[in-house]
């Protein structure tokens, strides 16, 4: 279990993790630094690959890094940004490139290993890429709309619990049907005895936030970090944090949901993971590990943490591989036990389909 | 308190650095704008950076800036070589273009500056005005309404279908039908999507490059000459008439700014969506709706007023609630972020940052004159563009093209689908198949699936969230029903009753 230090104040930026930050990667105009091929590693410029657009979190991650990184590795780091499918499109690029250490990219396991199952995926498994390091976590908590908590008197999981079997409060926001936060949602009422009268899927985490501020649901799924902008709109509260990450000190009165049950980390914690194409020497990976910990361990980066309210944690090789080798095969067994299997999972979702229809 | 506000807003914007960081980004914006495929968001996000040297008020300055110029400036690409430099501006196109066959570019590129200025003058003051109340709207509008907004928008295939409905009708579905490539957004079935490059779909940007600009370039190569047919006038006169045009019509100026506010405020909705629906609008409620498409200044009027406007809507829920209605603005709440600001009520509270937003509306407000001033004076002269001899037009114009598109998402299929819609586009003009009711179904369609998921997983399946708010308590639902019936039935209706009344 990891604590995290951070005031109220630091926590409020993060939104930015989901809006912004430049597109500068784009261009494509660093050079490479012609410094003679002596052997020495590296030699030339490198290329990070984003499997996410401009301006989210994992991209506003490596924004941050990626100049800390240079003066390490006395190269330019170029991020490339390749969205699509969920990240799988940028993924499979990068199964695909040199394993030459001059290409790495960040995926976002385990939510990156739910992905790649849950589409089945074919043509390379998440354990072939090469671990390198991981510098971030992030992960979802739920926010309930002011009125409706003030009305039922929620201020905590078992009275949000009791509000919906009561009928007092109606509809539940989740981003994005079989996704992650739609496993999660189920697992919320098989496991944690969420009677929500509908769950409702939202073109992710700006849409889900939005109708929760607005009352279309009564509570709903939101980030560490979009939670606070949540708050900050005046409309909705944190209520229960789903990581096993320590919120308190964002949230002083947020209610941990391993009090009601086995924690839901594996589906709700998400790491910013380092790694390389399969094949990577690990010399090269080294490499590029020891200039990760420095960025991360930098005085900027710690400004920017706080002032960001994203959640900088650096984990070695080992940390890294951790976080995702073997994590298809976990989440796997992990659905099996709580509902019965990523089949049982599909075909829940379609029923819910069916229902509407 | 509101006053004290103001007035330091107004001190604060009238030093010479903020005023430069101002035309800065104004101008920065028109260029971005003016180049095809390349929005406001990325040039906002390639700003964003560079602004954290600046102080907050000027970082945000610079960043309305570059998302105000750059809506104006999609219209001159849409003018003069019928690519929509932002895809708010695809609208534009439809008389904007024309207008330069018949050598009118310099009226066109006029009449685009000051409506543009004027409806940003309006809307942004509105806002100032009357901010309480739209964001009160905001908070109203939920996704049974928005659902309903795309249906409004669809509806209109009726009223700028030109000549053959069935054409048409048959135009706006098969539209529809490209949206439904790709995983659908709110359930699990994979639809065409062979190759994981489909997975997200078909870039609606990168089809509306292909059925402007390369169906376009396409005919282009067959004919001699430049993009004029005729004479080609770029001298006062020209840039006066497109003033005083723009002046003759104030209804569309303000019916128009007053749709881009209201959709823009929609989050989801945008600037594509109410450039659209304005401009259906003024060929609805024109005596001579034929004229349209074949250069009606009207119709670049509607268009351009209404992206404009569409500025100071999106500005609502991202400034009150931190809500992205799109990713321009989601750039600019992380800009905001970036500057310790944080959105929320506190913006619009005297003891809060009220005098940071009045800085950046004021700002704003200022950057339209600007716009105003650039686009009647520099802008206006690239009319000569259309002089030049295709040969030399066409290769650049489908260089830009590919290039645009390919920087949106790097994404290899979007090369393909330019190239598709490309020859569709061509074989659509040339056989009379309206292309704007394909695009209205291309833009709208995934719009309307998601939202019409999401609205009947709210009421449990009734359709009847859209229509009864004694149930619901949703009256826009029941307005904008209405609306739509009566945009779809009332030439029927009235018909019927001049035939009833005659007998």
């Amino acid at each position: 279990m990891v604590s995290v230090i951070m005031d109220r104040r630091t926590f409020v930026q993060t939104t930015g993790a989901v809006g912004a930050v430049g597109l500068t990667g784009l261009a494509g105009c660093l050079g490479e630094d012609d410094n003679g091929d002596d052997g020495d590693f590296p030699s030339e410029s490198l290329t990070w690959m984003i499997p996410w657009g401009e301006g989210g979190g994992t991209d506003t991650y490596a924004r941050q890094m990626a100049p800390l990184m240079e003066e390490p590795l006395d190269q330019s780091i170029e991020i490339d940004n390749r969205e699509g499918a969920g990240s799988m499109l940028g993924s499979e690029w990068l199964t695909q490139q040199d394993p030459d250490g001059y290409t790495f990219g960040t995926v976002n396991p385990p939510g990156w290993s739910f992905t790649w199952r849950a589409q089945e995926v074919d043509g390379w498994h998440p354990d072939d890429l090469e671990p390198i390091a991981h510098s971030g976590v992030f992960g979802y908590t739920l926010i309930v709309n002011d009125d409706a908590a003030e009305e039922a008197g929620i201020d905590d999981f078992g009275s949000l619990r009791d509000a919906y079997a009561d009928g007092e409060i109606s509809g539940f926001g989740y981003q994005g049907a079989g996704s992650d936060s739609h496993l999660s949602t189920l697992l919320l009422r098989e496991e944690y005895d969420l009677d929500y009268d509908s769950a409702v899927p939202y073109d992710g985490g700006g849409p889900t936030m939005e109708a929760v501020i607005g009352g279309e649901v009564a509570a709903g799924f939101a980030t560490n970090t979009s939670a606070v902008a949540a708050e900050e709109s005046g409309e909705a509260t944190a209520i229960v944090n789903l990581m096993d990450i320590d919120l308190d000190h964002v949230f002083p009165d947020i209610d941990p949901i391993t009090d009601y049950g086995d924690s839901l980390a594996w589906i709700t914690e998400f790491y910013q993971v380092q790694v390389a194409p399969p094949e990577t020497p690990e010399e090269e990976r080294e490499v590029l590990m020891d200039a990760i910990q420095e960025a991360t361990e930098a005085e900027d980066t710690q400004e920017w943490e706080e002032e960001t309210g994203n959640i900088v944690e650096f984990g070695d090789m080992d940390d890294a591989a951790d976080q995702y080798v073997g994590s298809v095969d976990e989440i796997e067994s992990q659905v099996d036990d709580t509902i019965g299997g990523f089949d049982e999972f599909q075909q829940m979702v379609e029923e819910e389909e069916d229902e509407e229809e | 308190m509101t006053v004290e506000s103001f007035f330091g807003a107004v001190e604060a914007l009238l030093t010479a650095e903020t005023m430069f960081w101002l035309l800065a980004g104004v101008i920065v914006g028109i260029i971005v704008g003016g180049l095809p495929g390349l929005g406001p968001p990325l040039g906002m996000a390639i700003i964003l950076p560079l602004t954290l040297p600046l102080d907050p008020a000027n970082a945000i300055i610079l960043l309305v800036g570059v998302y105000s110029g750059s809506m104006y400036g999609g219209s001159i690409a849409a003018i003069l070589i019928n690519t929509p430099g932002v895809s708010s501006s695809a609208a534009t196109m439809f008389d904007g273009y024309p207008m330069s066959q018949q050598g009118r570019a310099a009226t066109a590129l006029a009449i685009s500056a000051t409506a543009s200025a004027f409806a940003g003058l309006f809307t942004i003051t509105a806002l100032i005005l009357f901010s309480p109340a739209l964001i009160e709207m905001v908070l109203a509008v939920g996704t049974p309404e928005r659902f309903l907004v795309a249906i409004l928008g669809l509806a209109m295939i009726t009223v700028v279908t030109r000549g053959s409905f069935a054409k048409g009708i048959l135009a706006g579905v098969a539209g529809l039908l490209v949206t439904t490539v790709g995983i659908a957004p709110m359930s699990l079935d994979q639809r065409y999507s062979e190759t994981m490059y489909l997975y997200d779909g078909i870039d609606f940007v990168a089809v509306l490059i292909g059925l402007f600009a390369i169906a376009e370039m396409m005919k282009l190569a067959g004919q001699e000459g430049g993009i004029a047919k005729g004479e080609v006038t770029i001298d006062r006169a020209g840039v006066t008439e497109g003033i005083t045009s723009t002046l003759k019509h104030p209804i569309t100026v303000f019916k128009s700014a007053n749709i881009g506010m209201i959709v823009g405020a929609i989050p989801g909705a945008g600037a594509t969506v109410s450039n659209f629906v304005a401009y259906s609008e003024a060929v609805r409620s024109s005596n001579d709706p034929d004229s349209f498409g074949s250069g009606n200044e009207v119709g670049v009027i509607a268009s351009e007023a209404s992206n404009n406007g569409t500025v100071a809507g999106s500005l609502v829920p991202a400034i009150s609630f931190g809500i992205p209605g799109s990713s321009s603005t989601a750039v600019l709440i992380g800009g905001l972020l970036m500057h310790d600001l944080r959105p929320g009520p506190s913006m619009f509270d005297p003891s809060g940052e009220l005098t940071l937003t009045y800085t950046m509306l004021l700002a704003l407000l200022v950057g339209n004159v600007v716009i105003l001033i650039f686009g009647l004076s520099a802008v206006t002269q690239l009319g000569y563009l259309t002089k030049i001899d295709t040969d030399y037009i066409i290769p650049m114009v489908v260089v830009l093209s590919f290039l645009g598109t390919y920087a949106l998402r790097i994404n290899p299929i979007d090369i393909l689908t330019v190239i598709v819609f490309g020859v569709i586009g061509f074989y659509m003009v040339r056989y009379n198949y309206s292309v704007i009711a394909f695009v209205l179904g291309v833009v709208l369609g995934d719009i309307a699936e998601e939202n019409l998921y999401t609205a009947l997983q709210l009421s449990d399946g009734s359709y009847m969230i859209f229509v009864n708010p004694l149930e619901y308590g949703r009256w826009i639902s029941l307005f904008l029903s209405i609306l739509i019936a009566a945009l779809l039935f009332g030439p029927f209706i009235k018909r019927w009753w001049e035939d009833w009344q005659s007998a």
